[in-house]
Formats: C-alpha cells, sequence, structure tokens
C-alpha cells in the first residue's frame, strides 16, 4: 500500500479513530496495530508478512537470552547468532543473486569455472529498514542500553506500518518507551502533522515524479542522445527528484505517526544546504548515518587510533553504507566516493586544528563551501543512478564533451526548473516563517482547515504525472 | 493562551537543528486538535479533494480491471463527478491544466479505428512456390538524411525502448524524436484509460516519423471496454475485436504510407501458464494482422528470444565465457539491462531488413534494386548489419 494513493487515505481513516478508542487499552491496541500493519505490509505480498513475524519472534528471544546471560561470552554468542540470522536473511534475499553472478565472472576470469544455482529471490519491500532495526533492538541489549521489552511491543516497534517499509531507522529506545506513555487524545500536534504529510505528499508526487518522468530516466537510459547542458541538468535534476522522493515519503511517515500519538527522528535536515560531505550526512537520511555510527564506525574502532586506521573505518563504514542500498557495484562507488570527500574533510579538519589555521566563516567561503559540496554529492549520485558503469561513464563524458554542449532540449521545461527551484528552495525556507504557517493553520477552523489540504490535493492531483511511481528507497 | 502540547515526551526522540532552531526563534504555539477535530479535518479535505479532482477520479474508476471494483468505482465516481460538475468545481482542475498544457488530459475517448486496408486480397500461400521478382530498392538513410523514429508502448516499451535508442543512434543513421513514450498500465483493450489510436495519429501527424517502434498488448489479457467493447477474454468475440483494433491501429499508423511500423511482441514470462494461455494468443493476432501489412508493419518476435536451453522463460543467461547476465526484473516479467539490449538488437535487425541503413558508410553510388524471393515473413539477418547482435541466450 501506498501512502499517496486513495485505498491508503480510506485505511487511515479507519485506523485513526480506533487506534485512539483502543489506546487507553493497551493490550488490545498493540493487537490491533500489529493487525493493521501486518494489513498494510502484506498488502504487496501477504506471504512477507510470515518474514516480518519471523524475524520478530527470532530476536526477541536472541535479545532475551542476551538478557538472560550470565557470562558474557554467553551474551557475545547469543548475539553473534542473531546478527548472522539477521544479517543472512538480508544477505540472501538482497545480494545472493548479485554475490553469486559477481563471484561466478569473478572466478572465471581466474580460470575456475563454477556453475552455482541461479534463483531469481523477490526483495520483500522495506527488508533493510526493518532488519536494521531489529539489529540495533539486539545490540543495545547486548550493550545494555536497552531491556528487552515485551513480544508485543517489539512486534509494534518492528511493524509499525509508517515507518516499516522505507523508514525513518527508529531505534528501540525512541519508540517503545513511547508505548508505556499516556496519550492524550485532545492534544494532538495535527499542524505539524498536516505540513509533513501534505509538503511530503507534494514533494513526492509533483516534484520527484514530474522531474523523473520528464528529464531524468529518459537521460540516464540514454546519456548519448542529450547535449551535455541536459545532461547536467538531468543530474541537478535527480539530486532534487531523489531528496524529494525520499525526505517526501518520511515527512508523510513522520506526520502519519504524529496523528497516531508517536514521535520519530528527523530523517532529513536540509542536506542541501550543506557545507562539507561530513555536514552532508548530518543532514541526509539521519537515520542512517547515525545508526551506520553507531553499530558500525564506532565497533570498527571510531576514530580511535591512528590516522590510517580512522581513514580506513570511515571508507569501510560509506561503502558498506553503499552496499546497504543496493546490490550493485555503482553504489559500492557512491559509497566509496563519499567516504573520500569524508577523509578529505577529516584530514583538511585536522591539520587546520594541529597548525591552529582555522578558516573565518564569511558568506562567500560558506556559498562556495555549499556549492562545491552539492556538486560533490551530484558527482556522487551519477553513479547512485546510473545502471552500470558504463552508462555513468556516459554520462560524465557528456558532461565534459564540449561538442553540442548548449545544444537546446525539449527535456529542459519550465516545469523542470521550477521543479528544480522548489526543490532545492524548500531547504532554505527560514524556520521561523514555516513555524509561524503552521501556527496560522493551526488557528483555522478544522473545516477550513480540511478545506486548504483539499485545494493542495487539487494542486498535487493535477500538476502530478498520472499514475503513482514507486518511493525510489522502497527498493532499498 | 493555550500551551502546545504534543502527544508524546519530546525526551525520546532526538530533536533536529531545525526544531532547535524553530524553538530558538520564539516559534509561535500551534494549537493542538484532538483526535475527532483531527478526524474532521481529513473527512473535508478528502470530500474536498474528492469533487475538485472528480474528473481525474471519474477516469481512475474506469480505468480499474473490469470487475466488480470497477464497477463499484465508477457507481461512486459518476455521482460524485455530477456533482462536480453541476457546482462547476471540477472547472478549477480543468484552468489549472490548461495553465500547465495538459488540457483535454480528463477526456475519455472509447473509439478505436477499423482496418483500412481490403482484407479479400488473397494472402501468400506457402504450398504454392515463390517467385524470384525485383522489388524496389529499400529506402536508404544516411548521417545526412536520417530517419525520424518514434519508440513507445506500454509499460514493456520503456527499457528495451532505451536499448532501441541507444542502437539506433550508434547507426548514425537514426535520428530519434523524443525519449521513450511509455504509458504504463495501457493497450488497446481499455481505450479510456489510454487512447493508443487516436494518441499515435496525434503523433503522426504532429512528428512525421519515417518509423515507429511499439510494444503493446501485455495489458490485453482483459475483457474489452469501449466501442465494439467485448469479453470474456480469449472468445471468438474478443479474438475478432482485439483483431479489428490491432489491425486498425496498425493502418491508422501506417495508412499515409510515411510510416513503417515495427511492433515488438510478447516476451515469454516467468508465469508460463499465463503466457501460454494468453499472450501466446495475443502475439499470434499481432504477428499475423502484421503479416497482412508486408512492409508497412513488421512483427518482432521476443518470445523465441529470451529463452533459456529448454525453450522456456529464463532470468539469467550463462554466456559461453562463463558470464552470468540478468535478463528479466525481479517480477518475472520486465527487463534488465541486458534483456531489454537483446531485444534492441532484434528491433534493429528488423529495421535493417526494411532499410538501407549501412550502404552509405561503403559506397556513394545509389543502390541498385535488389532481387529477392518474396516472402513478406523473411526475417533475414542483412550480411552487414549495423549492429553487433548480442549472444543468443539459446548459446547458454
Amino acid at each position: 500500500m501506498l501512502f499517496p494513493t486513495v485505498t491508503f487515505a480510506l485505511f487511515f481513516m479507519i485506523v485513526l479513530p480506533v487506534s485512539w478508542l483502543l489506546m487507553p487499552r493497551r493490550r488490545r491496541w498493540k493487537i490491533f496495530m500489529i493487525a493493521a500493519s501486518y494489513f498494510f505490509y502484506g498488502y504487496w505480498n501477504w506471504r512477507f508478512c510470515f518474514l516480518i513475524a519471523a524475524a520478530t519472534i527470532g530476536n526477541q528471544l536472541i535479545a532475551q537470552r542476551i538478557f538472560a546471560a550470565s557470562s558474557e561470552r554467553a551474551k557475545k554468542s547469543w548475539l553473534t547468532l542473531g546478527l548472522i540470522g539477521n544479517l543472512g536473511v538480508l544477505g540472501y534475499f538482497k545480494y545472493y543473486d548479485f554475490f553469486v553472478s559477481e563471484g561466478t565472472n569473478l572466478l572465471d576470469h581466474l580460470g575456475i569455472h563454477v556453475s552455482p544455482e541461479i534463483i531469481a529471490v523477490t526483495l520483500p519491500v522495506g527488508i533493510s529498514f526493518f532488519t536494521f532495526q531489529a539489529i540495533s533492538y539486539i545490540v543495545d541489549v547486548y550493550r545494555g542500553t536497552f531491556e528487552p521489552g515485551r513480544v508485543l511491543d517489539f512486534a509494534v516497534f518492528l511493524s509499525f506500518f509508517p515507518h516499516v517499509v522505507a523508514g525513518p531507522i527508529v531505534r528501540p529506545a525512541e519508540f517503545m518507551p513511547q508505548l508505556k506513555e499516556a496519550h492524550d487524545p485532545r492534544t494532538i500536534d495535527a499542524s505539524r502533522a498536516f505540513f509533513l504529510i501534505f509538503i511530503g505528499l507534494f514533494k513526492k508526487v509533483v516534484i520527484a515524479n514530474v522531474l523523473a518522468t520528464e528529464i531524468v530516466d529518459s537521460v540516464f537510459a540514454s546519456p548519448k542522445q542529450h547535449s551535455g547542458l541536459t545532461v547536467l541538468v538531468a543530474v541537478y535534476a535527480y539530486a532534487v527528484q531523489i531528496y524529494a522522493d525520499f525526505s517526501g515519503y518520511t515527512d508523510m511517515a513522520i506526520g502519519l505517526a504524529l496523528l497516531l500519538g508517536f514521535r520519530f527522528p528527523q530523517n532529513f535536515d536540509s542536506p542541501y544546504t550543506a557545507g562539507s560531505i561530513q555536514d552532508f550526512w548530518r543532514r541526509w537520511h539521519m537515520t542512517l548515518s547515525r545508526w551506520l555510527r553507531d553499530y558500525l564506525y564506532i565497533p570498527l574502532g571510531g576514530n580511535r587510533g591512528k590516522s590510517f586506521r580512522v581513514y580506513r573505518n570511515l571508507m569501510l563504514t560509506m561503502i558498506i553504507g553503499g552496499l546497504w542500498h543496493g546490490a550493485a557495484s555503482t553504489f559500492i562507488a557512491w559509497g566509496a566516493i563519499h567516504g573520500f570527500f569524508i577523509c578529505l574533510d577529516h584530514f583538511r579538519h585536522t591539520r587546520r586544528q594541529a597548525l591552529g589555521r582555522e578558516l573565518a566563516d564569511t558568506l562567500p567561503r560558506r556559498v562556495a563551501r555549499r556549492v562545491v559540496t552539492f556538486h560533490i554529492v551530484c558527482f556522487a549520485w551519477i553513479f547512485f543512478r546510473a545502471e552500470s558503469f558504463s552508462t555513468a561513464g556516459d554520462i560524465l563524458g557528456r558532461l565534459v564533451d564540449t561538442q553540442h554542449w548548449l545544444d537546446a532540449s525539449p527535456l529542459i521545461t519550465l516545469g523542470v526548473g521550477l521543479a528544480i527551484l522548489a526543490g532545492i528552495g524548500e531547504q532554505y525556507i527560514p524556520r521561523a516563517a514555516m513555524g509561524r504557517a503552521m501556527a496560522g493553520f493551526s488557528r483555522l477552523a478544522p473545516v477550513a482547515q480540511g478545506v486548504v489540504l483539499g485545494l493542495v490535493l487539487l494542486l498535487t492531483n493535477t500538476i502530478g504525472p498520472s499514475g503513482v511511481a514507486p518511493f525510489i528507497y522502497f527498493r532499498f | 493562551m493555550k500551551k502546545t502540547t504534543t502527544t508524546t515526551p519530546d525526551d525520546h526522540a532526538p530533536r533536529t537543528r531545525a526544531e532547535i532552531q524553530e524553538e530558538h526563534h520564539h516559534a509561535p504555539e500551534r494549537r493542538p486538535l484532538s483526535v475527532g477535530h483531527v478526524w474532521l479535518v481529513g473527512l473535508v479535505c478528502l470530500l474536498v479533494g474528492a469533487l475538485l479532482n472528480a474528473p481525474g477520479i471519474r477516469k481512475t474508476a474506469l480505468g480499474q480491471p473490469v470487475g466488480w471494483k470497477r464497477d463499484a468505482a465508477t457507481a461512486l465516481a459518476d455521482p460524485l463527478y455530477d456533482a462536480s460538475h453541476a457546482l462547476r468545481l471540477d472547472s478549477l482542475r480543468e484552468g489549472l491544466q490548461d495553465l500547465i498544457g495538459r488540457s483535454g488530459a480528463d477526456d475519455v475517448d472509447l473509439t478505436l479505428p477499423s482496418p483500412t486496408i481490403d482484407l479479400t486480397t488473397p494472402s501468400i500461400d506457402p504450398e504454392i512456390p515463390t517467385t524470384t521478382t525485383t522489388l524496389p530498392p529499400k529506402r536508404a538513410f544516411t548521417p545526412a538524411t536520417q530517419m525520424r523514429l518514434w519508440v513507445g508502448g506500454d509499460s514493456l516499451s520503456i527499457s528495451p525502448g532505451e536499448s532501441v535508442i541507444n542502437q539506433a543512434l550508434a547507426t548514425l543513421v537514426i535520428g530519434i524524436l523524443q525519449s521513450v513514450d511509455g504509458h504504463v498500465a495501457t493497450g488497446l483493450a481499455r481505450p479510456e484509460v489510454f487512447n493508443w489510436s487516436a494518441y499515435l495519429a496525434a503523433v503522426v501527424a504532429s512528428n512525421a516519423p519515417d518509423s515507429m517502434v511499439l510494444t503493446l498488448g501485455s495489458n490485453d489479457d482483459q475483457a474489452m471496454t469501449g466501442v465494439g467493447g467485448v469479453g470474456p477474454f480469449g472468445s471468438a468475440e474478443w479474438q475478432a475485436e482485439y483483431r479489428r483494433r490491432v489491425g486498425g491501429l496498425m493502418d491508422e499508423v501506417t495508412g499515409s504510407g510515411a510510416v513503417t511500423l515495427f511492433w515488438v511482441g510478447i516476451p515469454q514470462m516467468r508465469n508460463i501458464e499465463r503466457y501460454e494461455t494468453r499472450y501466446k494468443l495475443i502475439n499470434e493476432i499481432i504477428k499475423s494482422e502484421a503479416e497482412l501489412r508486408p512492409g508497412k508493419v513488421f512483427f518482432v518476435d521476443t518470445a523465441s528470444l529470451l529463452v533459456g536451453p529448454d525453450g522456456g522463460y529464463t532470468d539469467f543467461v550463462v554466456h559461453g565465457d562463463g558470464t552470468i547476465i540478468r535478463l528479466r526484473a525481479t517480477d518475472g516479467i520486465h527487463f534488465e539491462r541486458a534483456g531489454s539490449d537483446l531485444v534492441g538488437a532484434a528491433v534493429l535487425t528488423r529495421m535493417n531488413e526494411a532499410f538501407d541503413l549501412i550502404s552509405w558508410q561503403t559506397t556513394t553510388t545509389t543502390a541498385a534494386p535488389v532481387a529477392t524471393t518474396v516472402d513478406p515473413t523473411a526475417t533475414t539477418v542483412p550480411a552487414t548489419s549495423t549492429t553487433k547482435p548480442k549472444k543468443s541466450t539459446r548459446s547458454g
């Protein structure tokens, strides 16, 4: 079930009042919410409900064993088992075909011929997200920072429909205590929730879909067909498309959770205003960044030890982060590019600190840093979006090929320009202005609020291309 | 003023700098709502949104698969549309569509033309020995006088269409009119969803293509709607009507004699039963209609193209050198790039049969008339094709 559909609107209009009615009876509420979430998830493929159920039971058992274990060794053994189980399932569904085919091809180059069984594995929607959440649960229990909850609580945490398919990646300590809190049905922060939902809807249905259908898909499919200028605009367009698509989804997820009485962490914080790649990762997919930091980078050693180890840890973290997005060498390249520039940022920062030469934060420097960072991010997006290195090479080739560089293209339209401007401009809207708009909206009568939101639906439905394209991050 | 409170404690979720900034800027307080009011806002929003978008909703309802869901959807959408129209609320949407250049996007055109060729012309009997005759020379294209190519169709056209474009560009004699003109979930069975006949007539009139590569049929295994609509799928009446629509579309496109149509057939699918019982029939109808229009319409067979060693569906192909390539998407229907490239190569092979795309490379003299055997279904690959056919999946 996709958020921007009539089916989901009807589903949510039923779930919302029933959820609040059952809220005082915790056990019934949890059973209802699990049922609603499984219905939502099973709408794609009901068979995968068994997968999420198995992940719930398996990880709950592991967490309890870790918690009850008397020795550190026993705890570690249970944790290892849990990690192998989670990563094994993720690896099977997400990477089996990739590793088998790439491995076979590599062995073949070495003169070793093998004929492994190739099977087309169907990827369950959102498996990367709920697997990471399950891992954080057992690791937190192992570290002693979180005690295992009841199985129903964990089941709600893992399957909660606003975040089950594309995040944000919520920590157990952020969500599960909320299940014990009193929720007041008279004081819902509705204006914030509605703003998040409808801005997210507009970003996804209008900005992301317009850019995808009008320029990005065509140019990335056949870059040689287009002039350098068109390819450059398409790269900018993709940067905006993926931001609008993913942040639009998580905005909606956060807003929907808020209406149900739950608070999720933010996932995006104006990433294209970042002044460095390190800063970019503090603003882009923030819940994944901190997951990688806490469950991968720090266990690898973090920034302790010699410089070489720090750079190795940074590179490994970013490459694994790239691989998390998908089973393709282009994703690894994307992660490696980010890793390289984070290392460079780190090197420059530590060197300046050592020399005591911190640069003053002037406006021209700030603008230059933002422009450079945005273009590094765009450069990396080329590998993220391209089907292969060959396509990425064609795109880069077009960008530097001066012949016919400025040729006009029917793909560069006013709509594309406005969508790019809107996607970037949205990140520069002063927070205070947004706060005032939300406060003003909240003072309208409920019927008037409904009419205003109905007009937004008109805009979204009319301007957006027909049909609802799947969210980019569903496949991750 | 009543203090704003949220329903959940703030100390569990980390605050972003945006939220902290918001608090530092002393953002005006927001008035919270009760769940009843939230529900009311949602209800009013959906009602207003439905009334304002009624023409689009009606079109979406009509586009549902034939059955009780469509009946229920249209039963709700029709009165909604009537109410919206009576209150002139639909004019807002119309005005917006005019503004963004999408006038008439909600219009529903249910007519599809009939064939215009004389179907009483005796077809070629394979029992009668063929005779050698002289055909007019194939139309030649050069980098200076490029072929104008349009590529489009349903969702199966998108990825292979991109491969067609890439391979066509490599010939240097084919110019692309636009990127792949794909319209997901469309076909000839449901003109209310998308009327391909009217659309292609407009494309031909406005773009004057020399060739069109069209992929349609994979969404047509259902009862047909529109003028002449009939069901169930596969019945004699259904076959006759589908044949009429296919032939009508072919004549619509090629009737002027200026356009050559390459119709890409449906590939085998992981759901073998569905292919055998449904898509095979559609392929046969399209192929036979193409054969009735030799030189004007070429059928590109993909069912025998993307197959494993057993001649059936395959996700992967193992090349002779041992490399494993994925041909099909995980849904068992669409294509990965390697599979698309194979389809693209097959299309280019057919184009080389229809046109002279290569003589400009070797000679400046005018091509002499070609002596050949009359066989409108011949699929011989020219010896000097400009495209390098990929390895067949049978090779693995």
